[in-house]
């Protein structure tokens, strides 16, 4: 506000009469004094709108944001997840019954354009002969690589919780794809003009409505359960402290990639499950060591500064050798 | 062998009006209702018909109603489960959430079945509350299996060999699944992942052997199949041969020496109340009233068998009374 005050102060200034070389022209401002004005109100517009955007940045969720707990011990694979998540997200799917199809299960599946959720299977079975079943879909990170990795901002987290996909501002580069450590995005590489990324997104569209996400819904075990996320946690861990012999000591996605929105209790210790999809991570986002390179550079404006230095600097050299 | 643990689960589900059938009334010996039809779920499936008498039966070989109903107090479901689940603070499940981790926790590592058809059948094949489809669920059922007989080399230093004998103690010794292997799970013993259920000797071979006498179980060979003749060294003929061993043994640690009053508990029922020892042609003088019945009986149930050698000599022995006319208590083949 100061800096538009001394525009006005300036723009006031400069239309006093009597400024030398036009007499007769009536009181205004000159073309340096409207050029430095319109410069001065573009770079507070656009300087203003980047400072309100906290297109990702952490730290601005909720205390309230929502999440999902997956107890594995409890899943038996039945995929009437999947079913509920094609049939909430308008994806194709056939009647329920064929979700009784466990022959899926022989190979290792991946979210995809049709499905955003899939339900896989291990290939050991623990000492009672039973394999651990592990639904996957997009974790809806905390602080997530793909919102980090958006060059225009379609990938949004959140406030409460979801990671959120808008195709009206997608270009298409795919970044968030690369950038997910999680590997679930996936994009309609075969839909010739309007290709969108697909992924879960917590069915927000459900959730809005006070319901909870299908896939929660539906689970006959109650092995997902959809709360707050701090509830959830206190929940794991009380379930943890209980059963001590039921559970390894870790909820995944407590603090895996900067902590995620999915959090998973098993009965196996996740360096067994990674081939499910419970990759080792660290506990810091991917995103927060790029951003913190990214915006390091370019904080107060260095980067160009110096550069602009640099290139001056070079110029003049080059001029003195030119002229000599 | 463990038939009676493989006993089929039923399971059906039906959109047919099917009042449950009330089992015994009250108290907590009570069984509970015969069958019940879980209804009050909503969703895709219809009633599910639950046979809570076959599952009271295969619960005696767990906890017993704990298995499901968690505390001695027994109570429906329903009345701690909610039927809609809302709350997403508190980690109680509804009683949808109940019922499929209750029913799947042990199908599921019984059967390795997840199929939701299993309990949520057709409604075409459902059968009457007085009927149990047992015909098709022995198709699936995964029926336990064990070895005849196992043989272990134990660190026991004199007599390393333990033979067990596990057909003889299930079928000839008519010990039930449960006597030894209660407290395991479903999936222990059945399913093609079965593992060995776990038997401790505290708290199975113990309760019928003595601790202290290692030679019952202990040999430096391995041992044959039990045969009452050879191992008890007292043949069996018809008439014993189908007793079971507590009809003599009692409760005794075996191998054990039946008391007469175990003899007596029968023979005297057939000589009409007190056993009389003359009944049999064998008038019993003096001391040998006092004897117990296998101190003559020693090898067997034949009548022939008693022996005057066992304690007579024909010759006058120092410190050992001579028997009068060795002839007249001698048996004819002796």
């Amino acid at each position: 506000m100061k800096a538009l005050e001394a525009d006005q102060a300036l723009v006031s200034r400069a239309g006093t009469p009597g400024t030398p070389g036009s007499p007769e022209t009536p009181a205004g401002p000159s073309r340096r004094d409207f050029v430095r004005l319109t410069a001065t109100l573009a770079a507070l517009t656009i300087g203003g709108q980047a400072l309100a955007s906290d297109h990702g940045k952490p730290g601005k969720l909720s205390p309230d944001r929502m999440a999902v707990l997956v107890d594995l011990t409890r899943c038996v694979g039945c995929r009437r997840c999947e079913w509920a998540c094609a049939d909430a997200n308008g994806n194709p799917h056939g009647v329920i019954a064929e979700c009784d199809d466990q022959s899926v299960f022989t190979a290792r599946r991946n979210p995809g354009n049709g499905q955003f959720c899939v339900v896989n299977r291990s290939e050991t079975v623990d000492a009672a002969g039973t394999p651990v079943h592990a639904k996957i879909q997009c974790m809806h990170c905390e602080h997530p690589p793909c919102v980090s990795a958006c060059l225009v901002g379609a990938m949004r987290k959140d406030p409460t919780g979801p990671v959120t996909y808008d195709p009206s501002r997608c270009i298409g580069c795919r970044y968030c794809m690369v950038a997910c450590p999680f590997e679930r995005l996936s994009y309609e590489y075969d839909r010739r003009f309007t290709p969108r990324v697909r992924k879960c997104e917590m069915c927000r569209h459900l959730t809005a409505k006070g319901e909870v996400p299908a896939c929660v819904g539906i689970c006959p075990v109650e092995a997902l359960q959809y709360g707050r996320r701090e509830d959830l946690l206190r929940i794991a861990h009380e379930r943890i402290a209980r059963h001590p012999d039921t559970y390894t000591d870790r909820v995944y996605g407590e603090t895996e990639g900067g902590g995620t929105s999915w959090l998973y209790l098993s009965a196996r210790p996740f360096e067994t499950l990674a081939t499910l999809g419970f990759p080792a991570l660290p506990d810091r986002s991917p995103a927060e060591r790029t951003e913190s390179i990214q915006h390091g550079i370019f904080k107060w404006g260095a980067a160009p500064m110096v550069l602009g230095a640099l290139l001056a600097t070079l110029n003049k050299v080059t001029a003195k050798g030119d002229g000599a | 062998m463990i038939a009676l643990l493989a006993v089929p689960m039923l399971l059906l589900a039906t959109g047919l009006p099917f009042p449950p059938t009330a089992g015994p009334a009250g108290g907590p010996t009570d069984l509970g209702p015969d069958v019940l039809m879980l209804d009050q779920v909503p969703g895709c499936y219809g009633a599910v018909r639950f046979d809570h008498r076959l599952h009271v039966g295969m619960s005696k070989i767990g906890d017993g109603c704990k298995v499901c109903h968690h505390t001695e107090a027994i109570q429906p479901c329903r009345t701690c489960h909610e039927p809609v689940t809302s709350s997403v603070t508190t980690d109680w499940p509804g009683l949808r959430g109940a019922y499929h981790q209750q029913c799947l926790s042990c199908h599921r590592e019984w059967a390795h079945e997840n199929a939701c058809g299993f309990c949520h059948t057709d409604p075409s094949s459902v059968i009457g509350p007085q009927g149990r489809a047992h015909s098709a669920f022995k198709l699936q059922e995964p029926r336990a299996t064990a070895q005849n007989t196992y043989v272990y080399r134990t660190a026991h230093p004199g007599m390393p060999i333990v033979t067990f004998h596990h057909a003889d103690h299930a079928e000839v010794f008519g010990l039930s699944c449960a006597d030894c292997h209660g407290g395991n799970s479903c999936g222990q013993c059945h399913g093609p992942a079965a593992q060995r259920p776990v038997v401790t000797r505290q708290d199975t071979c113990y309760r019928c052997h003595s601790s202290d006498r290692c030679i019952t179980c202990h040999r430096l060979t391995q041992r044959p199949r039990f045969n009452h003749a050879e191992c008890a060294n007292w043949r069996l003929r018809p008439g014993h041969d189908d007793l079971a061993c507590a009809d003599c043994h009692g409760a005794q640690r075996m191998p054990g020496r039946p008391s007469s009053e175990a003899c007596r508990s029968c023979h005297a029922a057939q000589s009409g109340g007190t056993f009389d020892h003359a009944s049999t042609g064998v008038v019993l003088f003096g001391d040998h009233a006092l004897f117990g019945c296998l101190d003559c009986h020693a090898g067997g149930d034949d009548r022939e068998i008693a022996r005057c050698t066992s304690c007579h000599e024909t010759r006058p022995v120092a410190g050992q009374r001579e028997v009068g006319h060795r002839a007249l208590i001698t048996t004819p083949g002796d």
